[in-house]
């Protein structure tokens, strides 16, 4: 679509708590509009986050080109294929993470995020409110992991029936953890859903 | 006339800290093996000690202090089979060191790429 001035209009999408919505903008005739938006969207999708559970110090956390700097990278933006980010402590997993849960709110997707020590610790207070718990993440398209753990073989069913039932309601999946899970079946839905990209300092 | 007598050389006695040195830090190395993987360590002797000996001598004391961590957070962590010659012999310094090549070795269903950051 083009502008009265001749330009072709950009799509500008405007976040909202519960949808997104997008409007074609000029950017040279709106741009004052267009920084107005930008500015709301930012606050919006902060507040969200805040309200999701995130970090406070990832909150600010961006989508930049470097984050993309691995093969395969389209099909992840594109939402088709979910993320593994694995690597040591203070690599910057979890910001990169929250980066792309911004990228996808922008997108129009509902997303969840897990702090997955605070899901086992809620699994060990009670095992019988698991699938409760589980239900708390049905609505979202997107389910963002963070500090991925299957190594306790206490809890390895539980972990594993969460997966396997984001798998196959096939939600797209974003996990963070120092290593890759080396049980088979939880191998073969992480592999299948998502990318695996270690983060290297250096 | 005197008789000759064949003293002990006793400065090689006391011109040991070299070697205590090396088995002082060859026993905290490891100890701190032993913490890492929480598995009871014995002291490896004779061929075994000589094979650790030269293996550690390849990595700096940076090196090593990072290997115990990433030990502590591996799958060897209270695996029965692990013992001081399986580590000489599988390379673990390297094998934990290196990364994503590794990373995938874990399981034939990943394909890790590598992001420097």
């Amino acid at each position: 679509m083009n502008c009265t001035c001749g330009r072709l209009m950009g799509i500008i999408p405007i976040i909202a708590e519960k949808m997104v919505d997008n409007v074609a903008l000029c950017e040279v005739c709106h741009c004052t509009e267009i920084e107005k938006i930008q500015h709301n969207n930012n606050k919006v999708c902060s507040e969200m986050l805040r309200k999701l559970g995130v970090p406070k110090q990832c909150i600010g956390a961006t989508m930049r080109k470097e984050f993309c700097a691995f093969q395969g990278a389209p099909s992840v933006l594109s939402g088709e294929l979910g993320l593994f980010l694995l690597g040591e402590s203070g690599v910057g997993k979890t910001y990169q993470m929250i980066a792309w849960m911004r990228h996808h709110i922008y997108a129009g997707r509902k997303v969840a995020y897990v702090d997955f020590s605070d899901f086992l610790c809620e699994l060990r207070a009670d095992a019988r409110k698991y699938t409760n718990i589980r239900s708390l993440y049905d609505y979202a398209d997107v389910v963002f992991i963070d500090d991925f753990d299957s190594s306790n073989p206490y809890v390895f069913e539980f972990v594993y029936n969460f997966i396997n039932h984001l798998y196959k309601e096939q939600k797209l999946m974003f996990l963070t953890a120092e290593a890759l899970p080396v049980q088979d079946r939880l191998a073969m839905r992480i592999g299948a859903s998502t990318i695996q990209v270690e983060l290297i300092k250096g | 006339m005197t008789a000759k007598i064949d003293l002990p050389n006793l400065e090689d006695d006391f011109n040991d800290s070299p070697i205590s040195g090396a088995n002082a830090s060859l026993t905290l190395i490891v100890k701190q093996i032993s913490a890492a993987v929480k598995l009871p360590m014995a002291m490896p002797k004779g061929k075994r000690r000589e094979a650790l000996e030269r293996y550690l001598a390849l990595f700096t004391e940076d090196k090593i202090a990072l290997f115990m961590v990433k030990l502590s957070k591996s799958i060897y962590v209270k695996n029965p089979k692990f013992s001081i010659d399986f580590m000489v012999r599988n390379d673990l310094v390297n094998t934990l060191l290196t990364g994503s090549i590794e990373a995938s070795k874990v399981s034939k269903y990943y394909n890790v790429k590598i992001m420097h950051v």
